[in-house]
């Protein structure tokens, strides 16, 4: 039988991980609903119709939460991507995104045969995607192809530096040239207080297994009132049918965990900053190690840390183990979710620890350096 | 037809319940790890859930004995 013990085994670091680490209740949920379109068993039609489990309050509540006018559920983020890109631009047509996008952001560019701009990020060790950037590179498709972009993208945390982006003040730079908004909130809705409407987004996507504590495949998309007729268009033939949503998305128990955990995300994402506040206090306690340095915007703005290690990976050329020495020390005390033999650099987050665990992970890389430092 | 006797629905009722019960012991697993070092209240906690997991399991036996 397949089987998982790594969060009950282990501190489990990977970041791509971190935010959507469940609870009992959530699993609970889980179980109940865990049979194949057991969310349907009082089929309204489609899935936002469903009233027991209450689907229909949940979009509402969810617009509420998020700040946007229309919310449809997606299978994840990069689905909601792909929609709004699909109902947006025609084969050719222009999109500025940033050069820390997600690369399924990339990906659904090409799925629907768009030419891309990429804003460039800072130099190192920064790697920050700013706004003047993002109109400096605005300006340059102007000037090259005679218009402005059809659609802009923005990722709010990326992937690779955890770095916070000013969604607010890109999408003031994108009204100005009038060009519909994207915000990618993967990595951010559900563990930070994202408000399209405050943040002047016309399109929001989430990711609930990234961020919300649930399980997935599930994502949302928020909609602007301005698109909402061609997001919501019907099936001429099946009227109750969204035809972008191919009528029902996710029909599965992600949909009712999300359901069982709305309620409890307001006080999820006013815990926000003690997370970052822990993601200092490691930051700092490692970079006291010496020789070790964060990679992205200081001070930290969110959970993911990224740091480099580069005298790790000089131990790792003389070990016996190789660069695998580190995964296997950190695994020995209980800790996981580093990538195997990686040790020049590497990215973590601290995100749902305690802060026994967090104290005891900066004890357990403390002690992992000082007993190889001695032996090197 | 014999009709269902919605009583017995206490065998499953036992069963979700020990189900569930065993998410909330994963809880305190998963805050504690990698040394499930329980404090206080989270001890408390488990000697509850063991109390409760064993009343459910003593309904769920029952159905043994029924011939």
């Amino acid at each position: 039988m397949l089987n998982r013990y790594r969060e009950e085994y282990f501190i489990n670091l990977n970041p791509i991980q971190a935010g959507g680490k469940t609870n009992s209740l959530i699993r609970k949920v889980a179980t109940n609903f865990v049979d194949g379109y057991s969310i349907c068993d009082y089929c309204a039609g489609a899935l936002h119709r469903i009233e027991k489990p209450p689907v229909c309050k949940l979009i509402i509540d969810l617009a509420k939460f998020l700040g946007t006018d229309e919310v449809v559920l997606t299978h994840g983020a990069r689905e909601g991507k792909f929609m709004v890109m699909n109902l947006l631009l025609d084969p050719g047509d222009v999109i500025i995104i940033d050069s820390n996008r997600h690369y399924s952001t990339y990906v659904a560019t090409e799925g629907v045969k768009a030419r891309v701009y990429e804003v460039p990020c800072t130099s190192y060790p920064y790697f920050e995607i700013t706004p003047d950037a993002y109109e400096e590179t605005i300006k340059e498709i102007i000037k090259k192809e005679g218009t402005s972009p059809k659609l802009a993208l923005l990722t709010h945390v990326d992937g690779d530096y955890g770095n916070l982006t000013n969604a607010l003040e890109i999408s003031s730079i994108c009204k100005k040239y009038e060009i519909p908004f994207l915000l990618n909130a993967a990595y951010t809705a559900g563990r930070m207080k994202v408000n399209a409407k405050e943040l002047g987004v016309d399109f929001l996507v989430c990711s609930c297994h990234k961020s919300f504590g649930i399980p997935g495949p599930l994502g949302i998309l928020g909609i602007s009132e301005k698109y909402k007729d061609i997001f919501l268009k019907k099936s001429e033939k099946y009227p109750k049918k969204d035809i972008s949503l191919l009528g029902c998305t996710s029909r599965s128990a992600s949909t009712a965990t999300l359901i069982e955990t709305l309620p409890h995300l307001e006080n999820r994402v006013e815990n926000y900053e003690e997370e970052v506040e822990k993601a200092r206090f490691f930051v700092e306690r490692m970079e006291s190690l010496g020789e070790i340095k964060q990679i992205g915007v200081k001070p930290k703005k969110h959970d993911l840390i990224r740091l480099e290690t580069p005298f790790l990976y000089e131990m790792g050329l003389k070990h016996r183990k190789k660069g695998y020495f580190l995964y296997e020390e950190l695994q020995d005390r209980g800790i996981t979710g580093l990538t195997p033999g990686q040790t020049k650099w590497f990215k973590i987050s601290t995100y749902g620890l305690t802060w026994k665990q967090v104290k005891y992970l900066v004890g357990a890389f403390e002690e992992i350096v000082h007993q190889e430092t001695n032996n090197f | 037809m014999p009709k269902i006797d919605k009583d017995k629905r206490k065998y499953v009722d036992a069963t979700f319940m020990v189900i569930e019960s065993m998410e909330e012991l994963r809880d305190v697993w998963r805050k504690t790890a990698p040394f499930y070092e329980l404090e206080e209240k989270e001890r408390i906690e488990v000697e509850k859930t063991i109390k409760k997991v064993r009343k459910a399991l003593d309904i769920i036996e029952e159905v043994v004995n029924v011939k």
